[in-house]
């Protein structure tokens, strides 16, 4: 049972049931007894009033209650009975209470010797006593049975008001966003929730301190990483000058210094992009527009390589709707250059590029792809993860063994999460390649 | 009237809640063990209520076969096959999750036949106190109440099994399963004795001074352990048998024995 107010309900009102009822049976059972003794007693109360008459001076049948008779016995001689009493004797004559079998029916009877030569016989139907009896009781158990509902519902409304300030708390903390990080305060706290929302304070307030501190890192680790970088890269360009030539060595230095360089720029780009910083950067985006700026910013490499990158959007719907998305202008603008980067990295001078805009009612969607070797399907799950190189020679080339720094598919992955959109691998239309096609989804206007 | 409706009905609905309780702790608390979704839970709650309606109307055609021992011939089939499918249950218990599917079906099956037995019965008294209507009210709140008292009696040791450690809980639910499994056996010797099947055996005892199975106790704990005040040798053996069946089965030799013993080594 996963909710605490299920539990709680269903517990008290099985337990309330069970005991309830085992008492009512209880009850059922003792005053079942009690009934039958005050028959009992009534049966005995006839007799001692016949004891009182003067057998001898009445003449006619001894009127009984319907569901009682009567028989009078002198010497073995029948000398009274009422109407529906049997000729023969009631049982076997002993005196005090018993049972027996006549007219059909089981009776109780009740014998009393008087005088040593009269016997009285009082009978009472059993069946009828039972169900007068029964029905007596039975009215008075109903309102327990039928009391049930109500305490269910009263039980039901106290545990709801006992967990409403739980309620309110989870309420509280699903509309909280990831960049607040006010202390939760509830009206009334109650002493069980004081620890929990204390705790939770202080969870935030050192949550806030580390991201504090993190973005602090980011900053510094931009300015202190790229700084002597630059530094580095002139100094090998002022070598390369006084030298007048660039030997096998000094090309593997100046790559390895750009690579480095690249992976410093996709590491901050990964440790910029948090969950918390998107939210606070998210606004409507023109999906159309950003491609066309994106391409554009990167259109030089394309250009430096002789390979040709072409836009293409797709006839989506009659009315001619803008195709928007909620989204971070940076965030969308790195995942496709990074695509763009990627696809050109792998795809030999003088290759094709394509990116496709489509949309359904749901989901809008971007398609980058090339002619490059493709990626085979068994690694297609795999290029996401951090720092994984391909291991397929068709793939590895000098510039990509060179440039690719790993991280840029797991920061496409990364952002396409923090948009709620997905990504995935195909072949590419182009006769050979890969495609990568991302889905997101869609902001009606 | 009142009370042997109580006590009637309470026989056969504490006995179906109480293992409906017991599995319903074991699916949840533990799925590697035994494992079922709440839709398939709700559809074998259907399809027992449904195989309790037809059962109920086959009845009066089972009864003249086999020389009017029909009825006690078809019940001693139903309580060996719900039987039966416990102790394949238990035996073909293994850690590896492709048996779960089939072990699901086994379950669905078992609580459907339970249901079925427990039910029919239910639906036959149910329709001659149409014949009687000067007890009806008696009968019908009767029936309430039993209704109420299996149905918490269920729910509350569901509770209280999911309320324990897990380990300590699937012990006390396996526990639990194996003495159902005596019992069930049991019964349905029983049920063969009666269909003069098996040869008729003196009883080993008679507690009927003591506890009567037809009062609210006995007729609880006949459901709860499958108390007989006068059971003979064939029955206490079916017990037995019942019980040190899944003791032996790798559901508690590989499952619970091996959960109970880390925590105790731990």
């Amino acid at each position: 049972m996963n909710s605490i107010r299920s539990f709680i309900l269903t517990g008290t009102l099985s337990v309330l049931i069970l005991f309830n009822f085992i008492a009512a049976i209880q009850g059922y059972r003792s005053s079942m007894a009690e009934a039958e003794m005050l028959f009992d007693n009534h049966l005995l109360e006839h007799s001692q009033l016949m004891t009182l008459l003067d057998f001898s001076s009445l003449d006619k049948p001894v009127m009984t209650g319907s569901n009682m008779v009567l028989q009078v016995w002198q010497n073995d001689k029948l000398i009274k009975s009422s109407l529906d009493a049997p000729e023969t004797l009631i049982g076997d004559g002993s005196p005090g209470f018993d049972f027996a079998n006549f007219n059909s029916y089981r009776w109780r009877t009740f014998t009393r010797s008087v005088r040593s030569d009269y016997l009285i016989i009082v009978a009472e139907r059993t069946d009828l006593r039972f169900v007068l009896a029964e029905n007596v009781i039975l009215e008075s158990l109903l309102p327990s049975l039928l009391g049930i509902p109500v305490v269910g519902f009263i039980v039901w409304i106290i545990i709801s008001r006992g967990l409403l300030p739980l309620k309110n708390l989870s309420q509280l903390l699903q509309v909280k966003k990831a960049n607040d990080f006010k202390s939760v305060t509830l009206g009334h706290v109650p002493n069980e929730l004081i620890q929990v929302i204390d705790s939770i304070n202080s969870y935030v307030q050192r949550l806030e301190r580390v991201l504090e501190r993190e973005k602090r890192f980011s900053a510094d680790a931009a300015h202190e990483l790229r700084t002597p970088i630059s530094a580095l890269k002139i100094q090998l360009h002022n070598i390369a000058t006084e030298a007048g030539y660039e030997s096998e060595n000094f090309l593997q230095l100046k790559s390895g210094v750009n690579r480095l360089q690249h992976l410093i720029e996709q590491l901050l780009v990964l440790y910029r992009l948090t969950p918390e910083q998107f939210q606070n950067t998210c606004h409507v985006i023109e999906l159309s527009q950003i491609c066309q700026d994106t391409i554009a910013a990167f259109y030089p490499v394309i250009e430096k390589k002789s390979q040709s990158l072409e836009l293409e959007e797709m006839e989506i719907d009659s009315e001619k709707k803008k195709l928007e998305i909620l989204g971070d202008t940076f965030a969308l603008e790195t995942l496709l250059t990074n695509l763009l980067s990627n696809a050109s990295l792998y795809t030999p001078p003088g290759g094709q590029l394509k990116v496709i805009i489509d949309a359904d009612q749901k989901y809008v969607y971007i398609t980058v792809e090339d002619n490059g070797p493709g990626i085979a399907e068994s690694e297609r799950e795999l290029i996401f993860q951090r720092f994984y190189r391909s291991k397929s020679n068709a793939v590895i080339t000098s510039e990509s063994a060179t440039n690719g720094g790993g991280l840029g598919l797991t920061i496409v992955h990364h952002l396409a999460q923090l948009h709620q959109a997905t990504v995935t691998v195909s072949e590419s239309s182009l006769g050979q390649g890969a495609a990568f096609k991302l889905r997101f989804p869609r902001l009606c206007s | 009237m009142f009370l042997t409706a109580i006590v009637f009905m309470l026989r056969e609905l504490i006995e179906a809640a109480l293992l409906f309780g017991i599995l319903l702790q074991l699916i949840n608390r533990q799925p590697s063990l035994l494992s079922m979704q709440r839709h398939w839970i709700v559809m074998t709650l259907i399809s027992g209520v449904v195989a309790a309606v037809i059962f109920a109307e086959l009845m009066p055609y089972f009864s003249p076969l086999f020389d009017y021992a029909g009825f006690e011939i078809v019940n001693a089939c139903v309580l060996l096959i719900i039987s039966g499918i416990l102790l394949h249950t238990a035996w073909s218990y293994s850690v590896e999750q492709k048996l779960v599917k089939s072990r699901q079906y086994s379950i669905m099956l078992m609580i459907t036949f339970v249901m079925m037995r427990q039910g029919s019965e239910i639906i036959l008294y149910l329709q001659s106190m149409l014949f009687q209507p000067e007890l009806f009210i008696t009968n019908l709140f009767a029936s309430l109440i039993a209704l109420a008292v299996g149905l918490s009696s269920g729910l509350i040791l569901h509770l209280l099994l999911s309320s324990l450690r897990v380990a300590t809980g699937q012990a006390i639910s396996v526990f639990l399963l194996a003495i159902f499994t005596g019992n069930m056996l049991s019964q349905s010797v029983q049920q063969l004795t009666q269909a003069e099947f098996l040869p008729p055996i003196i009883e080993l005892w008679d507690s009927n001074q003591i506890l009567s199975e037809n009062s609210l106790l006995g007729a609880v704990l006949n459901a709860l352990i499958g108390y007989e005040a006068t059971p003979t040798y064939y029955q206490l053996l079916a017990y037995l048998l019942g019980i040190i069946l899944i003791f032996l089965s790798p559901l508690w030799r590989n499952g619970v024995a091996k959960i109970l013993k880390r925590i105790v080594n731990s």
